[in-house]
């Protein structure tokens, strides 16, 4: 459920969404049980959110930035920045950083979920952390030590 | 570990905390009997189905009306006589809601206001609009859809005390209701959509993993589309209906849906006003496979018959703007011309003025690609959205 309201960020949809994945998961579960089921239900919610995306972009809604000026040392502050700033991401963007950075997969753990490259993963992660940056300067000192993580992982 | 990963794991506390496993279970053995009493019906009475679901032509079928409000007031949409509508939009009250919406909540600076093209701007109060709270964290930023034909004389809306969708004229006041009951918490959590005819007289409701219909207000007839589509436009009297797919245009006919495109990142138009030719913007996937660049890296404008779906014409679109991201095709503004709306990806339309957002539109034409731009829609908001004639 968190990851799912990592993803799409809104609470009632994360529960759709999640509810949507299990029915999928619970009528096919004879053939997902001898797989990775976790990893299956990681992958559908990925899915799940990049198609509602697409459902929805004819309509989305537009948040305007941060107002400057805020104590980026403010936890909470940062918080809700963040949350605006991840709401602008596109949804591989997105999906990119809460599999690396809040699941912790490694760069090819999350390129095996997203049925991409590990070079793609990097490139995307790469991308959303600096729209991030661009998007909330203010989470500069926040996102700082990914770049150490980040280049860690990318040695392994 | 990192400070982000903190963060994130902080903001995921707020998911709900509702346990999914015992409801899913449920339903999926409501299923199966559901599949196993089907199945034996099935065999004892051999059925063909067709994907052609008609409901509601038979004598049931009437059209159904609804009330304006009875004495509306200052600064409402009267009950008649609203010239043609320019555009509509929503601004959050132009407030910042980073603290949450819930503060929001009942406030007449939520709901949709209609801007006519003599000027007069009017709030729709029965026009559902942006859903303020109860949780901060609980955001939903876009509002219950509405949508205006492109001559602006009629709209569409959901109308939360009718609990369906309506579609207004703005000079005589009459209001038609799609049929279907569609309950408030639907449309607020499972994104409906709908798309509204040229002529004003259909109407396309869809709501996630439930209702996709086509309305025929003038009659209250209902015309299923088949699982998956959805309607984007709808032609005036009811042709062509363009209908998408997750990465597919298509044409909805006789309850049949005829592709006429491959997956890719597609902007469905709306036919001419002869309602002989279809324009939709496309791009290709990236190559792997997923959607990481939505801006327009070698788009196409391309056409097709309105009545076959067969390929007319597809050039590269020039002179786009950088970081464009389209966001939907309007009306055809001459022979060749069509038009689209967008905003530049990371920048603000209106520059030094952080409250401000807006939307640019464009004509494309058709035949060389050539895209320039129109006019700038904005208001003083920190979020919101913009509805323009028609698109």
């Amino acid at each position: 459920m968190r990851t799912s309201y990592l993803l799409c960020g809104d609470a009632h949809q994360a529960e759709e969404m999640l509810q949507s994945v299990l029915v999928k998961v619970a009528g096919n579960w004879r053939g997902i049980a001898r797989d990775n089921p976790e990893a299956y239900v990681r992958r559908a919610l990925v899915n799940e959110h990049i198609s509602w995306w697409r459902r929805q972009r004819r309509s989305l809604a537009f948040t305007g930035p941060p107002r400057s000026g805020r104590d980026p040392g403010d936890e909470s502050v940062s918080r809700i920045v963040l949350w605006q700033a991840l709401a602008r991401l596109t949804p591989r963007q997105r999906a990119v950083l809460v599999l690396r950075f809040y699941e912790d997969l490694s760069v090819q753990e999350a390129a095996d979920l997203l049925g991409c490259s590990a070079g793609t993963v990097k490139s995307q992660t790469s991308h959303a952390l600096g729209r991030l940056r661009a998007l909330a300067p203010e989470l500069a000192d926040l996102l700082h030590d990914t770049d150490t993580d980040t280049a860690r992982q990318e040695a392994k | 570990m990192t400070r982000l990963h903190d963060e994130l794991a902080r903001i995921a506390e707020h998911a709900p905390d509702v346990d999914l496993a015992d409801r899913v279970l449920r339903g999926a053995r409501r299923r199966r009997t559901r599949f196993a009493s089907a199945a034996m019906a099935l065999a004892v009475t051999v059925v063909v189905a067709i994907t052609l679901t008609v409901i509601g032509t038979g004598t049931d079928a009437a059209p159904m009306t609804g009330r304006p409000v009875a004495s509306p007031g200052p600064g409402e949409l009267p009950v008649k006589g609203v010239s043609p509508a320019a555009y509509a939009y929503y601004d959050w009250c132009g407030r910042e809601i980073t603290s949450g919406t819930a503060r929001l909540s009942g406030r007449d600076c939520l709901q949709w206001r209609l801007v006519t093209r003599s000027g007069e701007r009017y709030r729709v109060p029965e026009a559902k609009s942006a859903h303020a709270g109860p949780a901060d964290n609980a955001q939903t930023l876009v509002a219950a859809p509405l949508e205006i034909t492109p001559d602006g004389r009629k709209i569409a809306y959901y109308s939360e005390k009718d609990q369906r969708f309506a579609v207004r004229d703005l000079e005589s006041g009459s209001i038609l209701l799609a049929p279907p009951l569609v309950p408030a918490a639907d449309v607020r959590r499972n994104a409906a959509e709908i798309a509204l005819s040229a002529d004003g007289r259909y109407l396309a409701v869809s709501v996630q993993d439930g209702l996709n219909t086509l309305a025929d207000l003038e009659t209250g007839a209902l015309t299923d589309l088949p699982a998956g589509w959805k309607a984007q436009s709808i032609g005036a009297g009811g042709r062509p209906v363009v209908v998408a797919d997750t990465g597919r245009l298509g044409l909805f006919d006789d309850g049949e849906v005829e592709p006429f495109t491959g997956r890719a990142w597609h902007t469905p138009g709306v036919a001419d006003p002869d309602e002989t030719t279809i324009a939709y913007l496309t791009r290709p996937y990236p190559e792997n496979g997923g959607s990481t660049d939505p801006t327009v890296v070698d788009a196409q404008i391309a056409t097709v018959d309105a009545v076959t779906g067969e390929a007319l014409t597809s050039v590269q679109v020039r002179d786009v703007p950088e970081s464009f991201f389209p966001l939907g095709m309007g009306p055809w503004l001459n022979a060749t011309e069509v038009t689209v709306s967008g905003r530049k990806l990371d920048a603000r339309p209106v520059k030094g003025k952080d409250n401000v957002i807006g939307w640019d539109t464009f004509a494309v034409d058709v035949t060389t690609g050539r895209m320039r731009k129109l006019d700038t829609y904005s208001i003083e908001a920190w979020a919101g959205g913009i509805v323009l004639p028609g698109y």
